[in-house]
């Protein structure tokens, strides 16, 4: 494995290597740090680009983009209270109060390094578990995928939607859409309607691109996002070795809540960030203070969300399933470069794997000199217009989709998509949760479906393997527990009456205790 | 819970239970082995459970008070509308009059559509990056980008 990592870092000193990581970087924080543009968007729109790449330098692009994105949008949470991307929603709650205190600097500088530390402790465990996991995986069957599948979307109520039954019809969409086209199991047309682009099924990288991308700009436009008259400092100063050491716990559990949190699939670095926060609240000696400008507000969703960076890969590269969107698109340059993903890729491609981690490590590393450079450069282009931005997004949409398969009718279908999404976002539908229901619900149907042909249509094979059952076991728990916080009564009720059973059941046996025997 | 929700809802119940039947004659074609689920088992299962869903959503909609009931969120709904028709017609030009010479007035029409009003930006954008994404994909990784029809395929073919 050391070898191996050594021929990586070794891959990168070749120029064109370091210089499309570091092209990966800009564009990263870049599309991170823009309001309307995002790592998801950043990755789908260089998707047409890695056909003229080799897989190693498409992918490298694509996971410094990944790194860079994560961290890039941290800065127009704490400056403008405007996250750059949805996993940036958390850094907004106390990096904009330390702006509006005169902290910008230092929430700046605070979310640089934690955003690196926090991306290398995943690159960490990437390259110690991931091989690991490749060779554990060998023992995953099918009823074994399927509950992993099932655990994957087991996460959509804890998805930060407003309404949970929003959120799950909205997976369920997702999983539906996915069905469209032949089926993998008996090569019978579904929902075609005899249209001819419809039997090759929704290519989900179109898709996501209108979901994502087209349905922001459609949003924008009506929501003209504006930059307020807060004074912007432009050198972010980092925080010293005193106050780094004042946020060690901080960083160690936020570090790793995000590890575990983007090792899931399905989960991703929303989750990751908002849960950090939350655990930093929890432990905190003053919770109360929370929201006012806490420097450990900042520091733990920014290092957990860049933590979930790394871990997010491990799902992907193992075992074929995205963590998050942007993994999704990862996985769309795997096929495109016809490289099969899981524990094969390991022993066949080890030089791009870890060329891959390789540069993972040094873009985090960048980040902090990339990040206090770019601080500067940001606040010019943060002031283009949306005027501007909206329409050149909107085509660079058209080209990212149309690139794909190099069909016209992918770009209809992005533009489709981009309508529906921005129906979803505004009635608060959750997007996340259709393109997850969208990307598992293949191996969904296959996994099941063959499960089901393999053990006579036995569903309790499920429950009765060990594997299978402890992720349906999750599963189920991940899928409630959510939805019991939010509804705490019904806990109680519950509690109660079992309360109240034992007591009747206590009162039964005294009266018959009486009567002797 | 929007206003809009209950005809939303309504819609996927009743486009649910549509394609649901519709599916159900998935089955009936295959020649499956016995007991073998065929390819409309699993379509029918997340169709059912959306029916279930919406119809759920339908119910709680038409429950909550119409007082309780949030009206849209404010904004420019004939913009947004009018930017998603022009997108779909974009997508059609890119077919008849190829993607060079559609994008440059796409972007030009977007841009003064959503407020631009400087000139040299209106000129140099569409005209800028048509030409540096034409010469990056077409030129640099040989993408075959639509060429258009008659005139167009020949503008094109001499532009190139």
């Amino acid at each position: 494995m050391l070898e191996a990592l050594a021929t990586g870092f070794g891959a990168l000193l070749d120029p064109l290597n370091f210089l499309i990581l570091f092209g990966g970087l800009v564009v990263g924080i870049l599309f991170g740090t823009i309001p309307g543009l995002s790592g998801v968007m950043a990755v789908s729109l260089l998707v047409p680009f890695t056909y003229g790449m080799t897989p190693t330098h498409g992918l490298l692009a694509m996971a410094a983009i990944y790194c860079a994105s994560t961290y890039g949008g941290a800065m127009t949470a704490i400056l403008f209270r405007i996250p750059g991307s949805p996993e940036n929603a958390a850094t907004t709650f106390d990096g904009y109060p330390m702006t509006q205190q005169g902290r910008a600097a230092e929430a700046l500088g605070t979310a640089i390094i934690c955003s690196a530390i926090g991306g290398l402790a995943s690159c960490l465990v990437l390259i110690i578990v991931a091989p690991v996991l490749a060779k554990a995986v060998l023992a995953f069957g099918d009823p074994e995928y399927f509950a992993l599948v099932a655990f994957g979307l087991s996460v959509v109520p804890s998805l930060g939607v407003k309404s949970t039954l929003k959120g799950l019809l909205s997976a369920l969409m997702g999983l539906f859409l996915a069905t469209v086209g032949l089926s993998a199991m008996t090569g019978l047309p579904r929902f075609t309607f005899g249209v001819g682009y419809l039997y090759s099924g929704l290519h989900f990288i179109p898709v996501m691109i209108g979901l994502f991308a087209a349905s922001e700009v459609f949003f924008r436009s009506e929501q003209v996002v504006s930059h307020g008259e807060e004074t912007f400092r432009s050198k972010a100063a980092l925080p010293n070795i005193r106050s780094l050491l004042r946020l060690r716990w901080t960083i160690l559990r936020s570090s790793l809540i995000g590890v575990i949190i983007g090792m899931l699939p399905g989960t991703g670095t929303v989750i990751a960030s908002i849960l950090g926060y939350n655990e930093e609240v929890r432990w905190s000696k003053h919770p109360e203070k929370f929201g006012t400008g806490v420097i450990e507000g900042v520091a733990a969703p920014e290092t957990a969300n860049n933590a979930a960076t790394g871990a997010a890969m491990i799902p992907l590269l193992t075992l074929g399933i995205p963590g998050g969107a942007i993994t999704a698109v990862m996985l769309g340059v795997f096929e495109i470069h016809g490289l099969e993903v899981g524990p094969g890729l390991f022993a066949n491609q080890a030089d791009m794997v870890y060329t891959i981690f390789a540069g993972m490590v040094l873009v985090n590393l960048l980040i902090i000199a990339g990040g206090l450079v770019e601080v500067r450069t940001m606040v010019r282009v943060l002031d283009i217009p949306y005027a501007v931005l909206g329409p050149i997004i909107l085509v660079l949409c058209a080209i990212g989709s149309y690139a794909i398969r190099s069909n016209v009718v992918d770009i209809y279908a992005m533009f489709a998509f981009g309508v529906i999404g921005y129906i979803m976002k505004r009635y608060d539908y959750s997007i996340t949760a259709m393109v997850l229901g969208l990307i598992l619900g293949p191996i969904a149907e296959r996994t099941f479906l063959r499960s089901m042909l393999l053990f006579d249509n036995n569903v309790l094979t499920f429950f009765t393997r060990p594997i299978s059952g402890v992720f349906l076991v999750l599963a189920a728990l991940s899928f409630i527990l959510p939805f019991l916080r939010k509804h705490p009564h019904v806990l109680r009720s519950v509690a109660e009456a079992w309360r109240g059973n034992g007591r009747g059941q206590a009162v039964t046996k005294e009266a018959e205790s009486s009567l002797g025997p | 819970m929007y206003r809009v929700d209950r005809f939303l809802a309504l819609g996927a119940l009743l486009a649910s239970i549509a394609l649901f039947i519709n599916s159900s004659g998935l089955n009936a074609k295959e020649q499956m082995h016995h007991g073998q689920l065929g390819s409309g088992f699993w379509p029918m299962l997340l169709l059912g459970l959306i029916a279930l869903g919406s119809l759920a959503l339908t119910v709680r909609s038409f429950r909550t008070g119409p007082e309780a009931l949030l009206p849209s969120k404010s904004g420019r709904p004939l913009k947004v509308a009018a930017l998603m028709g022009f997108t779909f017609f974009y997508a059609w030009c890119i077919q008849v009059m190829g993607f060079l010479l559609a994008t440059p007035f796409f972007l030009l029409t977007l841009l003064y559509a959503l407020g631009m009003r400087q000139v040299l930006v209106l000129i140099c954008v569409p005209l800028g990056l048509t030409g540096v994404l034409g010469l990056l994909f077409l030129k640099v990784f040989a993408l075959p980008f639509p060429l258009g029809h008659g005139v167009f395929r020949a503008l094109h073919l001499w532009v190139l």
